[in-house]
């Protein structure tokens, strides 16, 4: 599995991972010890055993997921939900990220997984993601340096509306509302 | 006109040497064309026929001259001179190369423009009217609310990859110049107890199934806006479809999930997010709004005097101005449509010449302010009816004052098969030859307004559906063939037309559109308009006109 990236104390940072995806079938009681991301089908089914035979346990939604599959979960106990990305440009998981952090309180880690390319980090970032598995031919490295421009700022400091980050929307924020001087002479 | 600030001013710098980035990574080869295709969509490049083509973003129309001879500019250095302006206020420079393009944002930055989000399957450049601020019929100016949503949109992190695209038009006035009813959503402004609300449209759109929106909300606060428009894109985000294209369109969920079912859902997602941090302040309006006040106008009489001299000396003049003058709600003032659909020209072209002259126009005549109207022609909003004469004689000699606007050659067209990759035929070859054929001005004045669209594939790029007439490229076994609908039109009772039968061959096209008119103009009853005509006669009597026996 390649690096991943994560978000921690205001920075993003090449980390080490812990975490596996269980397989759509599995029986947990035959997957070897570690930190699992069950898919929602196989905790669904699986739920006291997983509960019983682990501390840490993870989550893996696919795109398809809708709210109200996860307004029955007690997310919380959750150490890490895997938003899936089938495609990088199918954006549903955008808003599933939104809806846990904003709806469920959810304040685990939430983690991108599948297509996932740095191009798109900083808007997942924005709307709540907080670790990303890159698709397997990314460098992480090369992805952590985009994140920044010229001058080392973070991209995107400038948003307009709220999101995760920041929640509110620029007019809520301390909005420079100083008009500049035409720009052509 | 909204100024930036110098927030406004660093987001579209970012982006543009974020997008030289990623053009650089393309260019080396680190960025695979796939993983690129988006991110340059998002910026306005496509990649057509010949070349790639950079759509630029004019915001609900408005543009500057200073903005203007940029894009003269940019047009003369980058491209072939000249820019096509699109049914959505866009403009497109159809032969750019993408390396050039980080230059030519980094230009476009310096006076406040960009192409972000004017195409890709995001939210598209926000729409409204092109008499936005000076229409007697208007309610409220809509522009302080589409600059606050075309910052809302820009960049919103969650509706970056929606199954489709999706597109927005605001409309403050008693009729619709929006074409709100075929827009993903249509928004129209109007007043309860001296606070602006929004009824809100959704679901419409042209394309392949071309769908009508229908009433989600009415008298909405506009404090809530924002949330509420995100809790639909959300709905859409998560349930609209994505394994078929031309299903992806909100109007398709709308229509599968039922209205009923729709509105319960967008409703359950508004209640949690109804009075959170989007709802708008009213110092936000104010500080956008400020950038709209009235220009300085003059106190005028409401007639002026030597008017009525000037046209009855030139002709040519009365006639011009009989076509071009929409009225304003100041006394003395007059908003100007300039013709980009002059005899021989692709409709909507303009080449960097023109936009310098248009810019020149508008410093002189129009508070340096111009308008796109998604007719695909240019307005100057605020002209003293004083200075019409010198104006009519200052467009003349640019191509800018053919006497056409709301008659049969004042044709909406998209690029079709000169430029366009998914074209099934020339709409534009077809857009001329009618224009040729109906080339005297006394014929087209006793048609009458009439409006008549084309797109050069199902598409729908050029609102075939909403014409009067409507002509749509087909393919029939490798050859152009041209699809009749009749019937079509926009505004506040908009529709779309009928197919009126079997398509007919290209060099048909003018002899048709000919048929159609001699009904029209022979069972029309006086001042009836072509879609009440044909609603009371039916399409019956029209099916004749494809025959090539035609008597
Ligand atoms: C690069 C050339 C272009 C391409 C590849 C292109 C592609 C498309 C496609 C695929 C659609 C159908 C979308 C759907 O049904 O979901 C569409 C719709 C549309 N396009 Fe274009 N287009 C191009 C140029 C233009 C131009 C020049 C205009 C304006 C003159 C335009 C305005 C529109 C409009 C108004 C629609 C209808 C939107 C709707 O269905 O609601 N496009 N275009
Ligand atoms: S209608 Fe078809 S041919 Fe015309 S621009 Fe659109 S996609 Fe191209």
């Amino acid at each position: 599995m390649s690096a991943l990236i994560k978000y921690v104390d205001g920075g993003f940072n090449l980390s080490a991972d812990d975490w596996q995806i269980a397989p759509r079938d599995a029986a947990p009681q035959t997957l070897p010890a570690g930190n699992w991301l069950y898919p929602l089908a196989v905790w669904q089914a699986h739920e006291k055993t997983i509960r019983a035979q682990n501390k840490r346990f993870g989550l893996w939604l696919a795109a398809e997921t809708l709210p109200a599959d996860l307004s029955k979960l007690k997310v919380q106990d959750f150490a890490a939900i895997a938003l899936s990305f089938p495609k990088f440009a199918d954006g549903r998981a955008y808003s599933l990220a939104r809806l846990l952090r904003e709806r469920l309180v959810y304040t685990g880690e939430i983690r991108a997984v599948g297509d996932v390319l740095p191009d798109q980090l900083l808007y997942m970032w924005r709307t709540g993601f907080t670790a990303w598995a890159l698709r397997e031919d990314q460098n992480a490295d090369a992805a952590l340096a985009l994140l920044k421009n010229a001058a080392g700022q973070h991209m995107l400091r400038h948003a307009y509306q709220g999101a995760i980050i920041p929640p509110a929307p620029l007019f809520r924020r301390n909005a420079t509302q100083t008009p500049l001087p035409n720009q052509t002479p | 006109m909204y100024k930036y600030n110098a927030d406004d001013l660093a987001l579209i710098q970012e982006r543009a040497a974020q997008f030289r980035d990623q053009v650089a990574r393309w260019s080396a080869g680190t960025l695979a064309n796939d993983d690129f295709r988006p991110l340059r969509l998002m910026n306005g490049v496509y990649v057509q026929r010949h070349a790639p083509l950079l759509r630029v973003a004019v915001p609900y129309g408005m543009v500057s001259a200073d903005q203007l001879r940029t894009l003269a500019r940019i047009s003369r250095r980058y491209d072939k001179g000249y820019g096509h302006f699109t049914t959505r206020h866009n403009l497109q420079l159809n032969w750019v190369r993408i390396e050039d393009v980080p230059d030519i944002l980094d230009e476009l930055a310096k006076v406040e423009m960009h192409a972000i989000q004017t195409s890709g399957n995001c939210i598209r450049n926000v729409s409204s009217d092109q008499f936005a601020g000076v229409a007697p019929d208007e309610v409220i100016d809509p522009r302080p609310l589409a600059e606050i949503l075309r910052q809302w949109s820009t960049f919103h992190p969650e509706f970056a990859y929606l199954p489709r695209k999706f597109k927005i038009a605001i409309s403050g006035s008693a009729d619709d110049r929006t074409l709100g009813w075929y827009h993903d959503i249509g928004l129209q402004l109007d007043s309860a107890a001296g606070e602006p609300t929004f009824t809100v449209l959704v679901g419409g759109g042209l394309g392949r199934t071309p769908l009508r929106a229908q009433v989600l909300k009415k008298n909405l606060p506009w404090r809530h806006i924002l949330s509420y428009l995100e809790a639909i894109v959300r709905v859409f985000n998560l349930n609209g479809r994505r394994d078929n294209p031309y299903k992806a369109r909100l109007k398709i969920l709308v229509q599968s999930l039922g209205l009923r079912e729709f509105t319960r859902q967008v409703a359950a997602e508004w209640a949690a997010l109804k009075d959170g941090p989007a709802t708008l302040t009213d110092a936000e309006y104010q500080r956008v709004a400020a950038c709209f006040v009235a220009p300085n106008y003059k106190t005028l009489p409401a007639q002026d005097k030597q008017l009525e001299a000037q046209k009855t000396a030139h002709p040519d003049f009365a006639r011009w101005l009989a076509r071009s003058l929409h009225p304003h709600k100041i006394p003395g003032y007059a908003a100007v449509t300039l013709s980009l659909k002059a005899p021989g020209q692709a409709p909507g072209d303009l080449t960097a010449d023109q936009m310098d002259a248009v810019a020149l126009l508008a410093d002189t005549f129009s508070f340096g302010e111009a308008r796109v109207a998604h007719e695909q022609n240019l307005v100057l909003a605020d002209v003293e009816q004083g200075r019409l004469f010198e104006l009519w004689q200052a467009a003349q000699k640019v191509g800018l004052a053919t006497p056409n606007i709301g008659l049969l050659t004042d044709m909406i067209c998209c690029p079709g098969g000169a430029l366009c990759d998914l074209a099934n035929a020339q709409s534009v070859a077809i857009a001329q030859a009618i224009q040729a054929r109906f080339d005297n001005l006394d014929t087209l004045t006793d048609i009458g307004e009439l409006s008549l669209n084309i797109s050069g594939c199902i598409n729908a790029c050029g609102h075939h559906h909403v014409g009067n007439i409507g002509i749509l490229g087909v393919d029939r076994q490798g050859e152009e063939y041209y699809q009749i609908t009749l019937g079509g039109r926009q505004g506040k009772d908009a529709r779309t037309g009928k197919v009126i039968g079997p398509a007919v061959a290209a060099d048909r096209v003018p002899d048709v559109v000919e048929n159609i008119i001699k009904v029209y103009t022979r069972e029309r009853r006086p001042q009836e308009k072509f879609s009440a005509t044909f609603e009371r006669i039916g399409s019956a009597q029209f099916k004749p006109c494809l025959k090539e026996n035609f008597a």
